[in-house]
């Protein structure tokens, strides 16, 4: 009955032992997959500056002002101003 | 004793000695090198990285950044791994960093590479990420990068003054110098975070191992008044203007009179902030802030208004000592085109600019009010804006005044006032009133919450039925003080002004300053504008800085989409 105890405990030692070797294997390739993942995430989002620089570049007005010209736009001549009619009823009031 | 005795004896001794050896190198490893020790394992075994903190935007009004970050590099070069010829490596650098110039590029190179006593040099900075892969593409074993944050301006050097720029203060941290660079660092800078976690040895995180970090906190981004297309419209037009009338310089500033907020603000001479380092540092300063000048006939609406609020003087009173030039001790008072206006209205005065007829004015007002009003009108203080390098004129003393004194002044001599005082002086008759805090932040702008700038009154100058009568008064002034190209179909408040440049103790009279302020539309105005050029070829105002002021004016009312209103 003892030696039966002893061997169960022995096993019991044994599994636990085997079973933290994997996880620690496992943990200390998961921080590589980690590092690697840090460093797509970081990639990814200098990707997005780098577009969002991009945007700002091509839309400054000191940009625009240049293409325009470039292109033949020129600027607008007489504005005139739209006033809508008075109803009939405010003309004798006017 | 015996021989064993002796032998057994020495035995003991020696092996008490050589355990009492043992035991003091034990304390002195495992306790008095224990710090020591700790910290080098610590260093092996833990890394730590600071995370720099994002520095906040500048965006204008339509959330447009004027000022932003760009990636960047540091080129190094860890001279003991270098391996191939410094000659050539230097020639290829350069070739890349400036191609504009690669002799000189080398040349320096060269130096920085043939350094002695150092391993890490640097051997660009803020190179942009091209340049960076043209190096990398190059292959040379001994270059490395730094990636380092940049300031980057997407408008170029547009309102380069107001805006300021970020360099290194003795600890060699970004920090910003005027404007609102300098006026408002610490909301834009953050705060930088840390990572320290336990590595293995090929250097990878170790997930059950110890760490500790705090996140960075980036820097706010600011939300301005300015509006980037009026800012952009004024740049261009004042800077012809000034070309044009060839001016040493030129400045533009546009309020909103009801709110304070400033919606554009340029001048030139201007700089390149990213060039700052290699820029005249008398170009830092923003004149509109931090420079004075006499104001000249742009400051009699402010004397005019005192003495009606004041009631010393109607608006249909007439000038009994308006015929000739006015006698004060040894001085002479004269009219700028030499001509007299004899029993003119008090709107006439302003219409004709005459300088003895604002000489009556001010002696109706009386010496002490005249003080009073100007200080009211916030001439003798600073007006608190937001932005770093504000220089407030400052009234002399009222025990030093003379009668003289209170003569030229309310013509707008021999006082000082800032550009920013003078607009927010002019805002005060334009919004019925009230002397009201510019302001160029219109927002702070938090990952949480957004904080926005209220509009704050300082307090009431003049009645609002003053304020009417003296718009209508720069609206007579405007229509009928010069053939100017007014925009048609509105009415507009305006003065222009000359003031000659004291030089040494006299006035220069070929040196002037011109200006042109006004507000529009005057019955419901939605903004005031001064506009000042610094000796330009013509001396007057009304041949130089009017134009350029109703040409700007025309095209700002179409902006606003403001219509005509007859």
């Amino acid at each position: 009955m003892n030696r039966k105890i002893i061997t169960l405990i022995f096993f019991i030692v044994f599994v636990l032992a085997f079973a933290k070797i994997i996880l620690s294997a496992g943990l200390a390739t998961t921080g590589a997959n980690l590092a690697q993942l840090e460093r797509e995430r970081v990639k990814i989002a200098q990707e997005n500056l780098n577009l969002e620089e991009s945007i700002v570049e091509l839309s400054s007005l000191a940009r625009i002002s240049i293409e325009a010209n470039r292109l033949g736009f020129s600027k607008a001549g007489k504005i005139a101003a739209l006033t809508p009619d008075l109803p009939i009823a405010l003309h004798g009031l006017q | 004793m015996s021989m064993t005795s002796w032998r057994y004896k020495t035995l003991q001794v020696i092996f008490l000695l050589c355990n009492l050896l043992v035991i003091f190198r034990l304390f002195y490893w495992q306790i008095l090198s224990s710090p020591r020790l700790q910290a080098l394992a610590e260093s092996q075994h833990f890394t730590q990285e600071e995370i720099p903190a994002r520095r906040g935007q500048i965006l204008t009004s339509d959330s447009f950044p004027l000022v932003t970050n760009k990636q960047a590099f540091l080129v190094y070069g860890l001279l003991s791994q270098i391996k191939s010829e410094k000659n050539e490596i230097a020639a290829k650098i350069a070739e890349i960093i400036n191609p504009e110039d690669p002799k000189a590029a080398k040349e320096e190179l060269k130096d920085v590479l043939d350094k002695k006593d150092i391993n890490w040099v640097p051997l660009a900075r803020s190179v942009d990420r091209e340049t960076k892969e043209k190096i990398e593409g190059l292959k040379i074993s001994g270059i490395g990068f730094e990636e380092i944050a940049k300031r980057y301006y997407p408008e170029a050097s547009m309102s380069a003054q107001m805006l300021g720029f970020v360099g290194r203060d003795a600890n060699g941290r970004e920090k910003g110098y005027f404007g609102i660079e300098g006026y408002y660092n610490r909301t834009l800078e953050g705060k930088p975070g840390f990572i320290k976690e336990e590595r293995d040895a090929t250097g990878q995180p170790i997930l059950i191992g110890q760490s500790d970090s705090e996140s960075e906190i980036a820097g706010r981004d600011l939300k301005l008044f300015i509006d980037r297309g009026m800012q952009f419209m004024v740049e261009d037009k004042l800077k012809k203007g000034i070309e044009r009338f060839q001016a040493k310089a030129g400045l533009a500033v546009i309020m909103d009179p009801k709110t304070g907020a400033i919606l554009t603000m340029s001048s030139f001479p201007n700089y390149d902030p990213l060039k700052y380092a290699v820029t005249d540092k008398s170009l830092f300063s923003n004149p509109v802030i931090g420079q004075t000048f006499e104001p000249g006939s742009i400051f009699k609406p402010l004397i005019m208004a005192a003495a009606i609020n004041e009631k010393a003087i109607r608006p249909d009173d007439k000038c009994t000592r308006c015929d000739g030039p006015r006698q004060i001790g040894e001085y002479t008072i004269n009219t700028w085109d030499g001509k007299f206006h004899p029993d003119s209205a008090m709107t006439d005065i302003l219409v004709y600019s005459d300088n003895v007829g604002m000489v009556f004015v001010s002696e109706k007002l009386g010496g002490q009010k005249e003080i009073e009003y100007i200080k009211k009108f916030g001439i003798d203080e600073p007006t608190n804006i937001d932005l770093e390098g504000e220089m407030a004129a400052t009234l002399r003393k009222e025990d030093e005044w003379v009668t003289i004194d209170f003569a030229t002044a309310s013509f707008g001599q021999g006082v000082a006032v800032t550009p920013i005082q003078m607009v927010r002086a002019i805002s005060a008759i334009a919004n019925g009133g009230e002397l009201m805090e510019p302001h160029v932040v219109a927002q702070i702008k938090d990952q949480d919450k957004i904080l926005e700038t209220k509009p704050k009154v300082i307090r009431r100058v003049i009645s609002p039925t003053t304020a009417k009568v003296v718009t209508e008064m720069m609206v007579a002034v405007a229509e009928r003080g010069g053939k100017w190209d007014r925009p048609k179909g509105y009415r507009i408040a305006g003065k222009t002004g000359t003031a000659q440049i004291p030089i040494a103790g006299h006035y220069d009279k070929t040196k002037t300053v011109v200006s042109f302020v006004g507000f529009a539309p005057a019955d419901n105005p939605r903004f005031v504008m001064l506009i000042t050029l610094t000796e330009p070829a013509l001396t007057w105002g009304s041949m130089t800085v009017a134009p350029v002021w109703f040409d700007i004016s025309k095209s700002l009312l179409n902006y606003l989409k403001i219509p005509p209103s007859f």
